[in-house]
């Protein structure tokens, strides 16, 4: 099928583009073959490789191989400015608009030469073309001269979009433009779209929502995993197809025997809320590994990060071996024997400027203390050393930068840091996320070690293949509520996805 | 054999990084010393160590707050104030300790109130510490009636010039400091802690390191800090005057900097500290000796200060190359 639409000129076509940071995978040949006059989604989980892709097609990463190719001819462009000229406009997921400016001055911004009057803009003339535009474009309720900060979210989207046309783009890139709009704003933002696709432009819409893009997209592009899995026509696919397309089949990883839990209640929440959830109650016992599943944003890292204190929780218990327990920050949580490994690496993980062994070590210094609060270094490069290799990091030495390690081994390295401390309660936020296979399956191995010795284990992930083999129990969140539970043996992806989708 | 040069290399150049001050120190030493015999004479040495040791022992402070990954841009203003007021009761006849252990716990004060508004409002250390500044120096002006202090009592004149043995006090005082720092911030768990807070603050807090208190903590040692430099420069000036301390911060930026510091925090180098400030002095110590007009002077210290700050940025580019490349070469 695909053979013969190779054929056809494609407005724009991205072919066999590569990229890795710092050794990850991050696009592995992937190819995007956009026609002209379409609305073409491009839909795949966080991590598939989308972002990556569109921010390589505007000049804003440099690819390590492949081709793009516009209107016929091989691309390369150095930043966005670049890409403008050449026609095709980006509108990212967070508004990027002046808002204390009117939206005439933020559509024209950085173009003003056309309305010169001397060294003096002519306001009117700018007035007049940014009225026919928004008349053109056929939305309505947005004067030119209002400023941005008046207008609601989806207006600020369509002052974007009619930026995006004011520079004759052909090629309009949208990142998840509907994730904060509501139905009726979805409507009108629709209608737009697809009344520039009629007048010839190419819209290339992120998305995670299917039904959404089963409604406005003539064809749809899959990824995951940073691998291009395949383009289907719209009026051929469903729902089911595509979330198979999304998830995947592939059970390869190698998931260890997973030995049954104990009986023992360790935590318990009872109607937990937060910023971004509510109502969440659940348990986990001795020995239990409980996988929490659902989209990214659904909140289930903040769920794990108001249990353990790093955000504000508002309401409800917490209740850790049946006491209740009131942990206000981590220290708390640390000390009644929690831990927590968490999603971001970067930001809440690694101490970049400090090295392997201070990595590690720095969350039981006390134990090393010695009088005067001076740490015992010997000791510490004892017990680091020990769990180096229980859990086999692999580090020419203990006193080298954590950042000179691959990301599989600074994981590993967190996770000994919090080891070291023997705790109940083992949170594990993505554990597995940017870690290559080896890597993976050791952490399995360990997390299934942890487990048979009886560490009550929290396993928040995307991947679904990682849940399904690594849990006794399984929680879905959706909208930042629990909406699914079920047993290991009752778990298919198909059912998780259609749960974690909606 | 590609792998064992790129070690070298990588040694090398970390040798270098870290010690680049005394590096720069030693060089410009020679220089100096082929140019002229005056440089080599005992007094001379012992001068320049002299007027180091107060803005020495407020870049220890500078050190520290720093390497958590803050800031404090009052502490020249403080130490103003601080010599003012000490200054003020010395010469009212107040004993000699009250008046030591007053100037420390003034110190130590300023800094808990730096750190208080800072955190408890969440205002960035910049801002809350510029205009702590302001209000140190306007305490500072009030107390005196804008009139410099004179007079000062003989033991407050021993943190100038006296005495131990053949060794200055102020020299020997300001080198126990230095011993004290090092231990403080290089060797126990709370120096551990506030360079884990100058790493990456909110990994730190989920390690269970309680943040929030060991800023207040690093604050008032900065503060404890300031107040010695305050009885050192009086104490050598032998009168507090109105003006002192003002812009020394950011004398305290580029020693500390130089010192192999960095301004982003998580790293430390006390040690550096002291050289920084060592070939800040003997930079202008040098330039007065060879004639060379003050103003020059301060453009020469400009143009180091950026030379060694650039120096910085390039040889950890260099050193990150260097690394990766290893990586890779390793697989």
């Amino acid at each position: 099928m695909n053979q013969e639409k190779q054929s056809e000129q494609y407005l724009l076509e991205v072919k066999n583009l590569s990229k890795s940071f710092l050794g990850v995978m991050a696009l592995n040949k992937v190819s995007l073959q956009v026609r002209k006059g379409e609305v073409h989604a491009v839909i795949g989980e966080n991590g598939a490789g989308k972002s990556t892709m569109m921010n390589i097609i505007m000049g804003d990463l440099k690819r390590d191989e492949g081709e793009i190719i516009l209107r016929g001819k091989a691309v390369d462009f150095r930043s966005p400015a670049d890409a403008i000229d050449a026609g095709i406009s980006m509108i990212h997921q967070e508004i990027s608009l002046v808002p204390t400016l009117s939206v005439a001055e933020n559509i024209w911004l950085g173009r003003e030469k056309g309305f010169m009057k001397g060294p003096f803009i002519g306001e009117g003339v700018r007035k007049a073309r940014t009225k026919e535009l928004l008349d053109r474009m056929g939305i309505a309720g947005i004067s030119p001269s209002q400023a941005v900060s008046e207008l609601t979210v989806a207006q600020m989207q369509l002052v974007e979009l009619a930026r995006a046309v004011s520079t004759d783009a052909e090629i309009i890139i949208m990142d998840e433009p509907t994730s904060s709009l509501s139905d009726k704003e979805i409507d009108i933002l629709f209608r737009v779209m697809r009344d520039l696709r009629d007048h010839g432009v190419s819209i290339i819409f992120i998305t995670h929502k299917i039904e959404e893009l089963l409604t406005i997209s003539d064809r749809v592009s899959v990824y995951r995993d940073g691998c291009y899995i395949g383009t289907n026509a719209c009026a051929d696919t469903d729902k089911e197809q595509l979330i198979t397309m999304i998830i995947g089949r592939t059970l390869t990883e190698q998931y260890p025997q997973i030995s049954p839990p104990g009986e023992k209640t360790v935590l318990e929440v009872r109607n937990l809320t937060g910023e971004a959830y509510r109502d969440v109650s659940f348990t986990v016992r001795e020995g239990e590994i409980v996988g929490f599943s659902g989209l990214v944003g659904a909140g289930r890292s903040e769920i794990m990060r108001g249990i353990f204190g790093i955000d504000k929780t508002f309401g409800g218990e917490v209740l850790l071996d049946g006491k209740p327990i009131h942990v206000k920050q981590p220290r708390d949580a640390v000390e009644l024997g929690m831990a927590m490994v968490t999603e971001d690496r970067r930001d809440m993980g690694i101490i970049r400027s400090a090295s392997v062994k201070e990595n590690m070590s720095v969350s039981m210094l006390k134990t090393f203390t010695g009088p005067l609060g001076i740490v015992d270094v010997q000791k510490e490069r004892q017990t680091v050393s020990a769990m180096m290799q229980e859990i086999s990091v692999k580090a020419a030495n203990m006193d080298m930068l954590i950042t000179s390690l691959s990301g599989g081994n600074q994981q590993k390295a967190i996770l000994g840091r919090w080891l070291m401390l023997e705790p109940r309660l083992l949170i594990l936020d993505e554990p597995t996320r940017g870690i290559d296979v080896g890597a993976k399956a050791e952490i399995y191995r360990l997390i299934g070690q942890l487990a048979a010795q009886g560490m009550a284990i929290i396993l928040v992930s995307s991947e679904m293949p990682e849940i399904l083999g690594m849990s006794h129990r399984i929680y879905v969140v959706r909208d930042g509520r629990i909406v699914f539970t079920c047993d290991r043996e009752e778990a298919t992806q198909d059912l998780l996805g259609l749960h974690a989708l909606g | 054999m590609e792998k064992k040069r790129s070690f070298d290399s990588e040694r090398l150049m970390q040798f270098v990084m870290d010690n680049k001050a005394a590096i720069i120190l030693i060089l410009f030493v020679i220089i100096v010393s082929f140019l002229t015999s005056d440089f080599f004479t005992s007094r001379n040495i012992s001068n320049i160590f002299r007027q180091i040791c107060a803005s020495c022992v407020l870049s220890l402070g500078f050190t520290l707050v720093l390497a958590s990954g803050a800031i404090d841009l009052s502490v020249g203003y403080m130490l103003g104030m601080i010599g003012v007021a000490t200054a003020m009761m010395a010469v009212a006849g107040v004993p000699a300790p009250v008046v030591i252990v007053s100037a420390v716990v003034i110190g130590g004060f300023c800094g808990l109130a730096n750190a208080f508004i800072a955190q408890t409002f969440e205002l960035a250390p910049f801002i809350v510490t510029l205009a702590m500044g302001m209000v140190y120096q306007g305490i500072n002006l009030l107390l005196c009636h804008s009139k410099s202090i004179g007079n000062l009592p003989a033991w407050y004149k021993y943190f100038g010039n006296g005495k131990i043995g053949p060794v200055p006090f102020p020299i020997l005082l300001m080198l126990v400091m230095v011993a004290i720092m090092i231990v403080l911030v290089q060797k126990t768990r709370f120096g551990r802690y506030a360079l884990a807070c100058g790493g990456n603050r909110k990994a730190a807090r989920v390690c269970g390191i309680p943040t929030t208190k060991i800023i207040y903590l690093v604050y008032m040692i900065t503060g404890v800090c300031v107040g010695i430099a305050a009885l050192l420069l009086t104490g050598r000036t032998a009168s507090a005057q109105t003006a002192a301390g003002a812009g020394m911060e950011l004398d305290c930026v580029a020693s500390v900097v130089i010192g192999g510091t960095p301004m982003e925090g998580g790293k430390v180098n006390v040690f550096g500290t002291l050289i920084g400030c060592l070939l800040i002095q003997v930079i202008s110590n040098s330039l007065n000796l060879l004639g060379v007009d003050s103003n020059w002077q301060k453009i020469a210290k400009g143009a180091v200060i950026i030379f060694a700050i650039i120096l910085d940025r390039q040889g950890s580019r260099l050193l990150d190359r260097i690394r990766v490349k290893k990586v890779q070469t390793e697989g």
